[in-house]
Formats: structure tokens, sequence, C-alpha cells
């Protein structure tokens, strides 16, 4: 009987993958063994804080080097905010280290 | 059994023996005789059928005080932050969806999986139509 994944489940896969090629991923080698220690990518209705860490960096690495997003991205001093292509707010970062380094990156 | 000699155990000294004659047990006369009692009863009770005894005829200092009542105190982890003020490095702005923001910061199949996700979950929302 083959069980179709949900598009959540699809999601979940596709964002482990993600964290993966991210450098994050921990890994423990035994001697014939290697275990990958993943990240649990939804907790209850909420994103593990570090995925949604992990995608906001990625994001606003993009939109240092290319024109197209950068007008959803608002810098203040002490956030950045990243907003729908709509205008609605959907991410702060709050994180004074990337907030300095997204600020030098424009210089 | 051969006895335990220092050159069976090595270079570890014998503990002092004693020296003959009745061991040192300082018991009071009234101690002395509720070890007696200690000992015969659950003799006498196993004989009658009975295999329940109270360990001792006094009553557990902690059980005959009074137990103080729970007060439930609510947790500060990080007291040097107030909660007001508290905001974490990356967050969900307030309103916004997570499958949104998945789809909005996302490459291409992630864009895809979320929408999909997202048309999934306002199906089973609207009672399973799609």
């Amino acid at each position: 009987m083959s069980e179709e994944k949900s598009a959540l489940e699809q999601l979940e896969v596709a964002l482990k993958e993600l964290w993966k090629r991210s450098g994050q991923a921990s890994v423990i080698a035994a001697k014939h063994t290697e275990f990958v220690i993943e990240p649990k990518i939804f907790m209850g209705d909420k994103l593990n804080p570090e995925i949604l860490k992990m995608l906001a960096l990625n994001y606003l690495s993009q939109t240092s080097h290319q024109d197209s997003g950068i007008g959803n991205v608002e810098v203040a001093p002490d956030k950045i905010t990243i907003n729908s292509p709509k205008g609605k707010p959907l991410v702060i970062i709050n994180d004074q280290r990337v907030v300095q380094q997204y600020i030098n990156s424009r210089l | 059994m051969a006895p335990i000699t220092p050159t069976r155990i090595g270079s570890v000294e014998q503990a002092p023996r004693q020296s003959g004659g009745t061991p040192l047990i300082n018991l009071t006369s009234t101690e002395l005789n509720r070890l007696v009692y200690d000992v015969r009863s659950p003799l006498n009770q196993a004989q009658n059928g009975f295999s329940t005894r109270p360990v001792s005829t006094e009553e557990s200092q902690a059980l005959s005080t009074t137990q103080p009542q729970i007060t439930k105190t609510p947790l500060n982890l990080q007291p040097e932050i107030p909660t007001e003020t508290y905001r974490p490095a990356v967050a969900l702005a307030p309103g916004a969806n997570m499958l949104e923001v998945i789809f909005a910061l996302g490459n291409g199949q992630l864009k895809t999986l979320a929408a999909q996700a997202n048309r999934e979950q306002a199906a089973l929302n609207n009672g399973g139509k799609a």
C-alpha cells in the first residue's frame, strides 16, 4: 500500500534537506554507522525558531546581492523586518549581530 | 574456607579485631526490649498466619507532622529580562502564518509545497472540501 505524503510532510522533508545543505547538521560518526541529528521542523503548529532563522538568513543573504526583494526588507537600527510582497510583516529579526552584518553588507 | 590473611588481600590492612568478650552495643534496656520484640514479633505472627507488622511502635516523625501546603510559584527562567521586553532573535511577526512565511522566504520547491500545504489546511478547516 503506497502512502502519499501530505504537503506538510513533504515540506518537512524539504526543510530537513535544506538544513543539511546549510551545514548546520551535526553528524555522530560511529565505526560502521553515522547518525545525522535532524531538527524537529514543526513544533506543534509553530516553526522551529532555528529553522525560521535559517530561512531568514538565507533570504537576507540573497537579497543583499540581488535587487529583487530588497523592497521587502525594512531595516531599522535595532531590527530587520521582512515583509510579504503585499507589505505584510512576516518575520522580525532582533539579533543585533545579524542586523549589523546585513547593514554592513549593503554599504 | 581459608581465613582472610594479609597475603590473600594484598596490601590492604585488616581492621583491628575485637579481642573477644561481649560486642559493644550501647543500648538502654528499653531499646533492647524493643529490639527483642521486633525480632520475636514477626516470628510469632508468621506462626499465626500473619505476615505483616509495623516496623516500629514509634510513630514516624515525618508522618506525625502536618504537611505544609504546596504553593505554586511562577518560575522565571530569565529573571534579568522582563517578560514584556523579551524579544527573540528571530520571530514571526504578529499575525503572520508559518506557511505564509515559508512561502515568502523559501526557494521554488519550498514555495510550491508551502502553497500546497496551505491549500490542504484550508480544505481541512473547510470541512474536507477543497
